[in-house]
């Protein structure tokens, strides 16, 4: 069947519990609200955006453990970054968790792709074996994706 | 009249039910696993040699799975039956007219009406709401006017309703439940005394579990002029359905969850409400006459007129392998004795109920006194889709997410919730297994 056990372990589980950058953003100039209707996942996301890039970025809301977790990397890992990059980083996301799952699942070794997925984003290989969850891990990149998208304060809801 | 439908429920459901809270008995009552045992082994997607880990499927309220009497019967449709209906006049051809009508009378007696010239095939309960809310909908009602829904509606049930509402100007009243997970029927009460051209209401809540009332909310509606609709994909495959008794208008409910094939369901039309209806798709197999009168090159025919009866809702091919999957499924259920299988059902209501109080954090969302067999629950901290994930790798199957129920989980005050359903084929043992996999998911989830 599934290999949940993969999933709820070690670095993904860590931090779906105990998510870094988890609250409001005061000085928000970027936020956009993520619903995925599957599960009812609901989860905002803020990003304070200087001279093309992110200063800071957030979420906050009620999601499941993997798009906790996945929100909480996107914080950090897009943090200094440029915008481009989250269009950017969720499409490599997006072909790291659609790659085929037929060989060994592994936490570490990165498959081969043309574009290698940062090593970062390594934490959500679990999900891969999970074909209804990547929806989840893409959750809140997605809202960032939309909140860049409108600018100013808004707040949109991902269609699925 | 329509009493008896209720107290024959409440008969049915065991008498330790009105009094004492659900589960409370489960200790003392007795075990009808052999019950679900022994129907187990109708069902290939639950046992046999090519079944290579023991399934615990506990999500019997999305869908049923099929006993191996209903495959047969679409095998045989397909092998030896298949032809379009009642358009040809070959062999074949009758055959599968033949199929299809005695599927329909098979689907009337089902449900008690008085001829199968009341029951309109259709893909399933939410194809028979849009059926009404677009035909006899668009013909009743105006703007200014009222329909009534419940907080209780699964979106199949709300949204048609909606839209009609959105599109003709009426109003969108909603009657809420108590905290229970009851109907308030002093506030339906109160809201029918404002003219009200429809009642749309679930017989049985697909996350509370709740049985409403049906009989009595009809004779309400109806004294105050409104039609009912009625929801019956979740009542249909646990109770015995008496339209008549029952008192409605329109009844629907889909074969998929009734153990029959997905893609067919039916809905009960009462007979002189079904012929003032226009039709709400056009094409071949509805059409008495189309356009014979100015059929000159250009011009638009101008006039076309619909056959009787419940032909009129079918337009194009129908799904005749699922009718005669449906009707399949239904002998396979009079097969059994219902009273047994009621009983069955209801034990493995107690003794999930007892077993999903006793884990800590787990609150059970839906109290009401007469339940169908499925609890919707939350546990303090953990996100249903994780749990279900968790329970998944230990073999056990249940359903998370709102469960096309939003208004509901609104309501409740959630965004998702977890939920197990029971089909005949369950067992006691698939409730012990839930409570394990329940321990080990908690110690992996558990905040």
């Amino acid at each position: 069947m599934s290999e949940a056990d993969d999933l709820y372990r070690g670095a993904l589980l860590e931090r779906g519990r105990n998510p870094t950058n988890f609250g409001p953003l005061p000085h928000a100039t970027h936020s956009a609200e993520g619903y995925s209707p599957l599960c009812g996942d609901r989860l905002t996301v803020h990003a304070h955006v200087e001279d093309g890039g992110f200063a800071e970025l957030s979420f906050e809301g009620h999601a499941c453990i993997v798009a906790v977790a996945s929100a909480s990397l996107m914080t950090e890992y897009l943090a200094k970054r440029s915008t481009q990059d989250a269009q950017a980083t969720l499409d490599r996301l997006r072909s790291m968790l659609n790659e085929s799952t037929s060989a060994p699942t592994s936490t570490t070794a990165e498959t081969s792709s043309s574009e290698p997925s940062p090593s970062a984003l390594a934490v959500l290989l679990p999900v891969r074996g999970h074909p209804l969850r990547r929806r989840c891990a893409t959750l809140a990149w997605e809202a960032l994706v939309d909140a860049l998208a409108a600018p100013g304060l808004c707040s949109t809801k991902r269609r699925p | 009249m329509g009493s008896e439908t209720e107290s024959q429920l409440k008969s049915v459901q065991g008498s330790d039910v009105g009094s004492a809270p659900l589960g409370a008995s489960a200790a003392v009552a007795a075990d009808t696993s052999t019950f679900g045992e022994v129907a187990r082994r109708d069902f290939p997607a639950l046992s046999g040699d090519h079944v290579d880990r023991a399934l615990v499927y506990l999500d019997t309220a999305a869908t049923a799975q099929k006993p191996q009497v209903v495959l047969d019967a679409i095998t045989d449709y397909y092998t030896n039956a298949n032809a379009n209906v009642s358009r040809g006049i070959h062999t074949l051809a009758e055959r599968s007219t033949d199929a299809f009508e005695t599927a329909r009378t098979r689907v009337a007696d089902f449900v008690g009406c008085a001829a199968a010239d009341e029951i309109v095939f259709v893909r399933g309960t939410t194809e028979a709401a849009n059926l009404v809310a677009q035909s006899w909908g668009r013909t009743n009602v105006r703007a200014g006017d009222r329909i009534v829904v419940t907080a209780m509606e699964h979106h199949s049930n709300w949204l048609p309703w909606q839209r009609l509402c959105e599109s003709t100007g009426a109003e969108l009243v909603v009657i809420a439940t108590d905290d229970a997970g009851n109907l308030d029927i002093d506030h339906l009460t109160e809201a029918l005394e404002t003219p009200t051209k429809l009642l749309a209401v679930t017989h049985a809540s697909n996350v509370l579990g709740t049985i409403n009332p049906i009989a009595t909310i009809c004779e309400l509606a109806h004294a105050a002029n409104a039609r009912v609709f009625v929801d019956g994909a979740q009542s249909a495959p646990h109770l015995p359905i008496d339209v008549r008794a029952l008192g409605c208008d329109f009844f629907a409910f889909s074969g998929h969850k009734l153990y029959g094939p997905m893609g067919i369901g039916a809905l009960y039309v009462r007979r002189e409400i079904l012929d003032g209806m226009d039709p709400w798709q056009l094409g071949g197999g509805m059409v008495l006459e189309a356009g014979t009168s100015s059929n000159v090159e250009g011009a638009v025919p101008a006039t076309a007129s619909w056959m009787n009866g419940p032909a009129r809702f079918e337009a194009g091919t129908p799904n005749v392998a699922g009718a005669v999957g449906l009707a399949a499924a239904m002998n396979y259920l009079e097969k059994q004795d219902t009273a047994a299988r009621q009983s069955h059902e209801q034990d493995l209501l107690r003794y999930a109920t007892a077993a999903l109080e006793e884990v800590p954090g787990l609150r059970i969302l839906g109290q009401a006194e007469t339940k169908v067999a499925l609890v919707t629950f939350t546990i303090d901290g953990v996100h249903p889709h994780d749990l279900a994930t968790v329970l998944d790798s230990k073999g056990v199957a249940i359903r998370s997410g709102h469960h096309c129920a939003q208004p509901l989980h609104d309501r409740f005050g959630i965004s998702a919730s977890a939920r197990v359903s029971f089909g005949l084929y369950n067992t006691r043992t698939d409730v012990d297994c839930l409570s394990h996999a329940l321990t080990h998911a908690l110690s992996v989830l558990a905040p």
